[in-house]
């Protein structure tokens, strides 16, 4: 096996510093050309430069980057984003020949969903993170977009030391402890090694719920709260965040309730709401839990007071699901609007919008988990999977495409921006931030 | 009605002489006549109050009943037309299709459109038509919800004409197609439509159905409170009269000897026995107007049912033409919306062999386990022609998952032909037993709604009409009885 493993190595340090060399002369070419490379990040080139310089003195070979999101089902169109954002990211940072630090690198996207289920599988994804586990070349997972998903696979992986990054997670307990938020033991029951292996690059729901009630008790001076939550993962922990910090700044939640999402119709509940009589009105879920046909209901019912929801309503399904009575909803989604990006930001929209057509809320976060992957690639600069999971936690004021940031402690990043959109006419329109705490 | 006058008085010693001069006589006296007067005005309050109520409740059921026919009409005929535009293109490919008249033949691809097409004019126009007709009522003043109707009116009639254009126009590149690219382009350009439009105006439409619901119910709770209202106090009332009655007779039996106190008797027999009526009919009429909601909302899910049946089989349509598997995903949330039960593992499943009967008894019914619109209305039915039409929808149910077992597997191994000429067959007969029971439930509803309606409105005309003859004649009974009898006090 040893020797088997050591003749395997040694030939892919013959094939990479071949290919090395040809990235360098491709390379080279391309900035003859010079327009290709206008639009590739620096970060970007200069990976691809020090990866041609490590070529020529340290032993190469393929790393396999796995991703795994729900390829099937209505989260298909967002996920394929993602999938196609990590794809450009890699043809930036890798060149022609998807070759960084030297490793030629091999991206397999995975799906985590199936027909039966119609979305994400918890035996599916266990599939998907076993079978990167299995694989000797595979060093970096990239996913899960579902929170519940991740608590599959990160166990797995955590046991084979493979770093994992999540573009779209936000569920808090994947990550920390959070009062009245997150479950018993979590998130220790995830990390069976007690070594952390998991970070996403965007915010979660302990800062997204705060960020909401900011916008709510500052913007629209409401001060009591009704919370609705859709009783998954995400939901139930976004409504515990938003209920915490009401307590936190000392505002009434007048009521609270659970849906199954499946109901025929929401007019008790409505009745509920119109009772309590709350002067805001949180919802905790996703747009598949049909909150479009509870808002209307609340509005038929009566009740005026404004309704928001997490980046869980922040799609077209939701709009389209609410009609006429989801204008004026607001949600909200980590982060910046287009226009508030960095150049680098923006300059990706544009490549991406020209090349695939129109992104989604979480395409740039598939670009910047990538990213963040291949970096760490670069800078443990070996095949070896506990390196590169090291490389990616000192993850440290990183110049993505939505700033600069770190990984904190737990694994998070330290962008703590939500932007507040409102259906508008039958479209999200941008607000304004928020912040946690402000 | 003969007058007993009493002309010998009997006596029994000092003791009523004493008692006419004693001022705690009259203290008495006043107090009761008091009390009786209060009585009587409170229950002529009570009486005006519902009466008002029940009036508001037929006022708003004027204006509520026919938006929600209106719109769910609009819903189910919308939906109708997005399913023939299905068929109509897979007419188009030559393949098997649901949507055609029987007597088209199968194997003339031109006559199975226009006679399709023929179908989507009919429910394009009586769409419109529900609407114009509806309009009225569903602008009507009681509306103050927000968005208000002018606006979600508006939102609806631009996202359905633009619904409208991309159906015309997939059926217009679908007619001029001629190679698989242009299919092609005729089914994407229906499915954008079919994504970008259909859901906004069927939940805009859902909006102003359930605004119209919630008026009818509000009316309903306030009505039945003031029944409620009424009907305690004429509980109150029967108690007074009917121990004044007795308290009256008991003591002047006593004092006279006598029991037979003509008028007075009669006067409070009169206001006990219509005190009981009362309690009677406002306890029947609370129920019935109870019922009349309900029965309403019966239609409502009846409709909500048909609509989800359609999108299903239109969704087997958009799951062959586009092989995009977020229409097996949808079509297993309508499922789940329609009639779905939970296994073992709490999960929502549409295995036919967990689907069980609506029971047969009330009591059972009350318990009935499956979840979805289905499940809703076996728990609310309340008659045996409903419960048969239920027996008959499930048996179409239960068949048409078998199809759609068989629909799947034969998708899977790209037998979408043979998957659509199944679908066609068996498939569509299926569709056409739930969609009849659906539509013979929502007209045993309406049918209940009419009955219930009326019924419980006569009722209350009858007891409210009777209440102002009852108590003046009572009131004057008593008073003259006790007029003549003032001596014996």
């Amino acid at each position: 096996m040893k020797n088997r493993n050591q003749t395997k190595k040694t030939w892919h340090s013959v094939l990479s510093a071949q290919s090395l060399i040809l990235v360098v002369l491709a390379n080279l070419l391309l900035a003859a050309c010079g327009s290709p490379e206008a639009t590739i990040p620096a970060a970007a080139t200069d990976i691809r430069e020090e990866s041609a310089s490590l070529a020529l003195n340290q032993a190469g070979g393929t790393i396999r980057i796995y991703s795994s999101l729900p390829l099937t089902g209505s989260s298909k169109d967002q996920s394929q984003t993602l999938v196609n954002a990590m794809q450009m990211a890699l043809e930036d940072f890798g060149g022609a020949d998807k070759t960084v630090g030297g490793f030629k690198i091999d991206y397999v996207s995975l799906d985590d969903a199936t027909a039966k289920a119609g979305q994400w599988d918890a035996e599916q994804e266990r599939t998907n993170a076993n079978k990167a586990v299995a694989d000797p070349d595979a060093m970096v997972y990239l996913g899960t977009f579902n929170s519940g998903a991740a608590k599959e696979s990160i166990p797995i992986l955590n046991q084979a030391t493979m770093a994992m990054i999540s573009p779209a997670n936000t569920y808090p307990g994947l990550t920390k402890a959070v009062d009245g938020v997150t479950d018993t033991n979590e998130p220790k029951k995830y990390y069976p090694t007690a070594t952390r292996n998991y970070f996403r690059v965007v915010s979660s729901d302990d800062l997204q719920g705060p960020a909401m009630v900011a916008y709510a008790a500052t913007v629209t001076k409401a001060s009591r709260f009704f919370l609705i939550n859709d009783g998954q993962t995400y939901g139930k922990g976004l409504a515990d965040a938003i209920n915490r910090e009401a307590k936190r700044r000392n505002l009434n939640v007048v009521g609270s309730a659970t849906i199954q999402g499946r109901e025929s119709n929401y007019r008790d509940l409505a009745r509920q709401v119109r009772a309590a009589n709350p002067d805001f009105i949180f919802f905790g879920g996703i747009a598949q839990q049909q909150p479009g046909k509870l808002l209307a209901d609340i509005r038929a019912s009566g009740v005026r007071a404004p309704f928001m929801g997490g980046d869980g309503i922040n799609n077209p399904a939701f709009v389209k699901e609410a009609g006429v009575a989801g204008e004026g909803a607001f949600s909200s989604i980590a982060g910046l609007p287009d226009n508030q990006l960095p150049a680098k930001g923006q300059d990706f929209l544009k490549r991406y919008r020209a090349r695939f057509g129109t992104p989604t809320n979480y395409t740039i976060y598939g670009y910047e988990a990538m990213a963040v992957a291949l970096n760490a690639i670069k800078s443990a600069a070996k095949k070896d999977r506990k390196a590169i999971l090291d490389a990616v936690a000192k993850t440290k004021d990183y110049d993505g495409l939505v700033g600069k940031w770190s990984f904190d402690a737990n694994g998070d990043t330290t962008l703590t921006d939500f932007a507040i959109y409102q259906i508008a006419d039958g479209v999200l329109a941008y607000r304004q931030q928020s912040q946690p705490g402000k | 009605m003969a007058v007993a006058t009493p002309t010998k008085l009997t006596t029994s010693g000092n003791g009523a002489g004493v008692f006419r001069n004693n001022p705690l006589r009259t203290q008495v006296m006043v107090v009761i006549w008091v009390l009786v007067a209060l009585a009587v005005i409170a229950f002529l309050a009570a009486i005006s109050t519902t009466n008002a109520r029940i009036q508001t409740f037929q006022k708003i059921a004027a204006v509520a009943v026919p938006s929600i026919n209106a719109t769910n009409d609009a819903i189910q005929l919308l939906s109708g037309e997005v399913s023939n535009t299905a068929e109509y293109i897979l007419a188009g490919q030559g393949k098997a299709s649901a949507g055609l008249d029987s007597a088209t033949s199968a194997n003339d691809p031109t006559a199975q459109k226009q006679a399709i097409l023929k179908k989507i004019e009919t429910q394009r126009a009586a769409y419109d038509r529900a609407l114009q007709e509806g309009y009225t009522a569903l602008i009507g003043p009681d509306f103050t919800a927000q968005p208000d109707s002018q606006t979600a009116l508006n939102y609806i009639s631009s996202r359905n004409a633009r619904l409208h254009d991309a159906l015309a126009q997939a059926r217009g590149l679908s007619d001029k197609a001629k190679t698989p690219e242009d299919i092609q382009t005729a089914i994407q350009a229906y499915l954008n439509g079919q994504n970008d439009h259909y859901q906004p105006v069927i939940s805009s439409l859902y909006y102003l159905r359930s605004v119209n619901i919630f008026l009818l119910e509000d009316a309903e709770k306030d009505a039945t409170s003031a029944a409620a209202f009424q009907q305690n106090l004429a509980a109150v009332a029967m108690v007074i009269f009917v121990l004044a009655l007795l308290g009256a007779n008991i003591w002047l039996t006593l004092r006279v000897k006598r029991i037979l106190l003509p008028l007075v008797n009669v006067a409070l027999v009169a206001v006990a026995v219509y005190s009981f009526f009362l309690f009677s009919v406002f306890s029947t009429s609370a129920n019935d107007l109870a019922k009349v909601v309900d029965s309403y909302n019966r239609t409502s899910l009846s409709s909500d049912a048909n609509l989800f049946i359609t999108d299903a089989v239109a969704d087997q349509v958009q799951l062959v033409i586009s092989n995009d598997p977020i229409y097996k995903e949808d079509l297993k949330k309508k499922q789940e919306l329609l009639l779905a039960t939970r296994n073992d593992k709490n999960e929502l499943v549409t295995d036919p062999t967990l689907l069980t009967e609506c029971p047969a008894t009330s009591t059972a019914r009350s318990s009935y386990k499956p979840e979805g619109v289905m499940g809703d209305i076996c728990r609310n039915i309340s008659q045996p022609a409903e419960l048969t039409a239920y027996t008959q929808f499930l048996g179409g149910y239960k068949s048409w998952l078998a199809t759609n077992t068989s629909f799947d597997n034969l998708v899977k191994i790209n037998k979408s032909d043979e998957a659509l000429a199944l679908r066609a067959g068996d498939g569509a007969k299926a569709y056409k037993q739930m969609s009849g029971a659906l539509t013979n439930l929502r007209d045993l509803s309406k049918a209940e709604y009419k009955t219930k309606s009326q019924s419980g409105t006569d009722s209350l005309n009858l007891a409210n009409t009777l209440a102002w003859v009852i108590y003046p004649l009572a009131l004057l009974l008593a008073g003259l009885g006790l007029f003549l009898w003032r001596r014996e006090f």
